[in-house]
């Protein structure tokens, strides 16, 4: 037989396949009492090691290309539908004439003969024959046999699992488990309930007809003996089991449980002798061996252990428990190559077992001195040399792994490997520059030699990355995704380039490949996740990061987007949470958290806790306005004004040609009628920007209350320039209103009253009309002596607010002139403005002068 | 991992007692061969203190002894052990039975495939290395941020060092059973969950420097 025989499979490349065959072959052969069957094996795993070596093709990873993850589920067995069906049954009418009552009786007897036997009862053909007897297919006894059965069982419950689930099937108990707890006592419900849900029953099969005992007694008292040992009662195990044990010895479910309970209370020797009872009874259960075999490796007794997990890898060559056993006496044997493979094996199959990964470094330890005692006699052997460099490489232990890899190559013709390897030992001692030049060697020379480039580009794309050589990364990456399109960690690090330089999109797409390529990898949700984040995709940001800090709870940056997400979302509370556990786990990526709990908490109107954090985020960053500005906000809503003012004012003082802020203390001070305080900032604002239309006009309004006519008029040339450069036709009406009142007051001439009466009439063909702005019209037209106009305006804006005294007292000044002389004629007479002045503000436009409750917006850049 | 130079004197059995908190004094960079390995600086007592209230709500010596207690009384260890008393009493097909028919995204899913892998191998104590290690480093924290006195925490350590020393046979055994509570106590078992974990003790377990290297694990104490 040749060493692919011996292996048992047919000639490859793939080293995997090799390497699994060897492994699961180990155990067929002891390393002492056959040490010429394992030296054949390891001869076998050796040659053909070196065989795939020699002709590595580059397809050696396709065979997974094509091995797409599949979705389809098993099929379903449809179950027939075993209820009764009262239209269908033919046999019922042959019933009739048979009283309801004696059919159940007659059920119910055929119970009792079935039960009354031990052997029968656990048989379930029995049960099946009576079940599936057309002759109780009759709707109006169902319930009255469902009773009858339950109350027959309360004092007659050891049955087997096939037959309580086959009576479930019938009665429909765990259909209708609401309705049974009504009927009867909670305690048996839900020993029926259990009896036919749990899938690990204590099994009937082994008990003999030719032993006579009394069954009954023995399932109770292996009952007891189960529960007991679940709940770990040892003391009431012992006993149940004992007796259990007296009346019958042979069942090997009670005799594992003896085993267990001898583990249990440290007594391994009559463990032992339990697991050997229960391996002579029923050799072809795991159990026995797996148990015993570990009591062995425990006495050290490893080379009966071995053949042990031989044994229960027989049975199941599968187990974990059992490769585990093997590969520990592989390292008892010191087979340290066997054992590091078993553990490999057993770390890819179950890869949350830590046990087996801490061998692996416990091996490559132990296999480095082994190696270095091996140089010492023979410094120059090749293979040995390379092995070292690779176990140390294994241990991240890389500048020992370059210094072996250059006595190596003093020796030896390079081979793409050992670039390859060279290349990743520099890239580990962050020598990065260096390592390229290595990886390009390495390609150079697969190439010659015909072998893959996949691990290499890998590699070279992760060094590339790490030096943001982004474009070559991606041709990197690329690259090993035309060989293999299903490599995660390829599409990974492709969505963490694209993050990295800011084409999001990308990132997203890449990251959707990854995940669905390989969904156990929480860094693909994270980048994912902030894909999301910088496109505004905030609820899928937000579900990415939650997986995130399941896995990574300390991960404050992670939290913190999650808790912007949440603030995104609306979700406040959600959002409190993150930033709270973004805070304790000392974001640092994000300064603002403070500020962002803040909003949070403003949102949920808890101003108190609100104003805590927004100082907090003062206190970390003293020159953010932001916070000042939210803290002021906060004592406004709290109605401290004093305070909200410090506040304002301190952000003022950080940033004072700030728009924002000017437009904030504007509007504050004018909220408090404090006009020139409110003039002052608002100057300042249209002076430096001119572009803000409400600001105009809140301006325009105060030069109007203040009397600052200059001003005014400077601020309404801009404004207009303001609509020429916009192209904006249409002038506000307010802005115009104010503007024309401003020429009115600075007046005094015919001709400055001419011009406020056009553009006060041009407001009102722009649709504003109120009686402020009718009752100056009135009085521009009593200057320019238009008795007609005068009056007419006069009297409108009586009309529109027929409460105001101010109107009513300008009509009657003017009717009262009209009266006394001719209006017309009047020379004399007084100005409007000091015979009725103008006692109240001037109306503003309402909402362009509110000031926001909250300044600052969650979703905000700050200036 | 530096050497033990051992300056305050310490006694092999005190080296020994810190020693069980070494997995959390190596993440966080703390000497073993001190009490206050993590240093008397404010910055280093405000982080500890920060660390205390963090992650256990501790910020008094009433709350502290409370949490302590529980670590020895109870601890995750017990959950462990019920859910272990349970899968241990099963045979090998009807634990893959029961574990199948659970939810595979549960936490009882997971913490049951976390106790089947690794019945066979701890001792009777389970994973309460997991609970003894958060102990001892409690204690360490305790003394340094003058919740307790010096005396206090060794007499406290005492009692956990005591428990762990009968529980575990080797400093491998302590190092698995600690990693593997974490492991349940995280309810993960993904690759990289079980690559963290081991990353934590691999120095530990193989540097010559390593308290577990340079103590027996049958120090008298």
């Amino acid at each position: 037989m040749n060493y692919w025989g011996i292996l048992g499979i047919e000639s490859t490349v793939d080293l995997k396949v090799i390497k699994k065959a060897y492994a699961s072959k180990l155990r067929l052969y002891h390393p002492e009492d056959d040490p010429k069957g394992f030296q054949n094996l390891r001869e076998a795993y050796e040659n053909a090691l070196k065989e795939a070596k020699y002709i590595k093709e580059v397809n050696s990873s396709n065979t997974t290309i094509n091995e797409e993850p599949s979705l389809h589920n098993e099929y379903d067995e449809i179950l027939p539908n075993t209820k009764f069906d009262n239209s269908t049954n033919s046999v019922e009418k042959e019933n009739l004439g048979i009283k309801d009552e004696d059919l159940v009786n007659l059920f119910m007897s055929r119970v009792c003969e079935i039960y009354n036997n031990f052997f029968t009862r656990i048989d379930i053909n029995n049960w099946k024959g009576l079940l599936q007897d057309q002759n109780f297919w009759i709707l109006n006894i169902k319930e009255s046999l469902c009773f009858n059965m339950l109350e027959f069982l309360m004092d007659n419950y050891y049955l087997p699992h096939n037959v309580w689930c086959a009576l479930d099937e019938y009665f429909y108990w765990t259909e209708n488990e609401e309705y049974l707890y009504e009927e009867f006592d909670e305690r048996f419900i839900n020993y029926i309930i259990s009896q036919v849900r749990e899938t690990q029953s204590l099994r009937y099969e082994f008990f003999k007809k030719d032993y006579e005992c009394d069954y009954d007694e023995f399932i109770r008292h292996r009952n007891n003996a189960y529960y007991a040992l679940m709940n770990n009662n040892l003391e009431e195990c012992g006993k149940a089991v004992m007796s259990a044990m007296e009346i019958f010895p042979d069942d090997p479910d009670l005799i594992r449980m003896l085993g267990i309970y001898y583990l249990r209370i440290e007594d391994s020797k009559n463990a032992e002798l339990a697991f050997t009872h229960l391996i002579e009874i029923n050799p072809k259960e795991i159990d026995g061996h797996l148990n015993r075999g570990y009591i062995l490796i425990r006495q050290e007794r490893i080379n009966e252990a071995y053949y042990d997990f031989q044994n229960a890898l027989n049975v199941n060559s599968d187990n974990i428990s059992a490769l585990k056993g093997l590969a520990e006496c592989y390292f008892h044997f010191n087979n340290l190559i066997e054992a590091k493979l078993l553990y490999s094996q057993i770390s890819e199959n179950c890869v949350f077992d830590l046990e087996s990964r801490l061998r692996i470094v416990e091996i490559n330890a132990k296999l480095i001195d082994k190696y270095k005692n091996e140089l010492t006699n023979n410094p120059k052997n090749i293979d040995i040399l390379y092995e070292l460099a690779k176990t140390y490489f294994e241990m991240e232990s890389f500048e020992e792994c370059h210094k072996t890899i250059k006595n190596l190559i003093k020796n030896q013709e390079v081979n793409s490997d050992i670039y390859l390897l060279l290349g990743r030992t520099l890239a580990g001692m962050k020598r990065n520059k260096e390592s390229l030049k290595y990886f390009s060697k390495a390609l150079i020379v697969a190439s010659k030699e015909g072998t893959n480039s996949y691990e290499i580009l890998f590699h070279r794309g992760l060094v590339n990355l790490q030096l943001e050589n982004y474009e070559e990364a991606i041709q990197d990456f690329s690259g090993t995704l035309k060989i293999n399109r299903y490599n995660a960690e390829a599409l990974y690090n492709l969505s963490e380039i694209y993050l990295q330089t800011g084409r999001y999109s990308e990132a997203l797409e890449f990251s959707n490949k990854a995940i669905s390529t390989d969904s156990s990898k929480w860094i693909y949700y994270s980048v994912r996740g902030i894909a999301n984040f910088r496109l505004k995709n905030y609820a899928q940001s937000k579900n990415d990061h939650a997986i995130v800090v399941k896995h990574e709870y300390s991960f404050s940056e992670a939290w913190y987007r999650k808790g912007y997400c949440h603030l995104q979302l609306l979700q406040y509370e959600e959002a409190i949470d993150c930033f709270k556990e973004a805070i304790d786990w000392k974001v640092e990526a994000y300064k603002d958290a403070h500020l962002r709990l803040s909003l949070a908490y403003f949102k949920l109107e808890d101003f108190k806790s609100a104003l805590t954090e927004a100082k907090c985020h003062c206190e970390d960053n003293a020159n953010d306005i932001c916070g000042f500005i939210l803290m002021g906000d906060i004592y406004r809503v709290l109605g401290i004004s004093s305070k909200a003012e410090e506040a304002y004012i301190k952000a003022y003082e950080l940033k004072p040609n700030s728009h924002k802020l000017l437009k904030i203390l504007g509007y504050f001070y004018l909220n408090k009628n404090e006009l020139k305080k409110a003039f002052q900032y608002l100057k300042k604002l249209i002076d430096i920007y001119k572009d803000d239309e409400n600001a105009y006009i809140v301006f325009l309004w105060l030069c109007v209350e203040l009397n600052e006519s200059v001003a005014g008029t400077a601020a309404f040339a801009d404004y207009e320039k303001l609509l020429k450069d916009n192209k904006i036709s249409n002038v506000n009406p307010y802005a115009l209103f104010y503007y024309s009142v401003i020429i009115y007051k600075k007046g005094f001439k015919k001709s400055m009253y001419k011009l406020a009466a056009q553009k006060l009439e041009k407001v009102i063909e722009l649709g504003l009309k109120n009686g402020d702005l009718l009752s100056y019209l009135s009085m521009i037209y009593y200057e320019l002596e238009d008795k007609e106009n005068s009056i007419k305006y006069a009297k409108e804006a009586i009309a529109i607010d027929p409460s105001n005294v101010e109107y009513k007292i300008r009509y009657e000044g003017i009717l009262q002139y009209c009266d006394k002389r001719n209006f017309l004629i009047f020379k004399n007479r007084p100005p409007a403005m000091t015979t009725w002045p103008i006692i109240g503000q001037l109306e503003l436009q309402t909402f362009i002068a509110d000031l926001p409750i909250l300044n600052i917006s969650i979703g905000e850049n700050y200036e | 991992m530096n050497k033990m130079t051992n300056p305050d004197n310490l006694t092999q059995a005190q080296l020994w007692i810190l020693s069980l908190g070494a997995v959390l004094a190596e993440q966080n960079n703390s000497r073993h061969d001190i009490l206050y390995g993590y240093g008397r600086t404010k910055e280093a007592m405000d982080s500890m203190r920060h660390v205390l209230k963090r992650d256990w709500g501790i910020a008094s010596k009433s709350k502290l002894l409370s949490t302590l207690n529980w670590l020895l009384t109870d601890g995750h260890g017990v959950d462990f052990l019920k859910e272990r008393y349970y899968i241990s009493t099963l045979s090998e097909e009807a634990k893959n039975a029961y574990i199948e028919s659970l939810n595979k995204g549960s936490s009882e899913y997971v913490q049951s495939q976390l106790v089947k892998v690794y019945d066979k191998s701890l001792p009777q104590a389970g994973v309460s290395a997991w609970d003894y290690g958060r102990y001892v480093f409690l204690c360490r924290c305790a003394a340094a941020t003058d919740l307790i006195s010096e005396k206090e925490a060794w007499e406290l350590m005492l009692k956990a060092a005591k428990l762990a020393q009968k529980a575990y046979s080797s400093w491998r055994e302590y190092a698995l059973a600690y990693i593997a509570g974490r492991q349940t106590w995280l309810t993960n078992i993904s690759s990289d969950s079980a690559e963290d974990q081991l990353e934590r003790i691999k120095t530990l377990i193989i540097d010559p420097n390593s308290p577990w290297k340079v103590l027996d694990w049958y120090v008298k104490i």
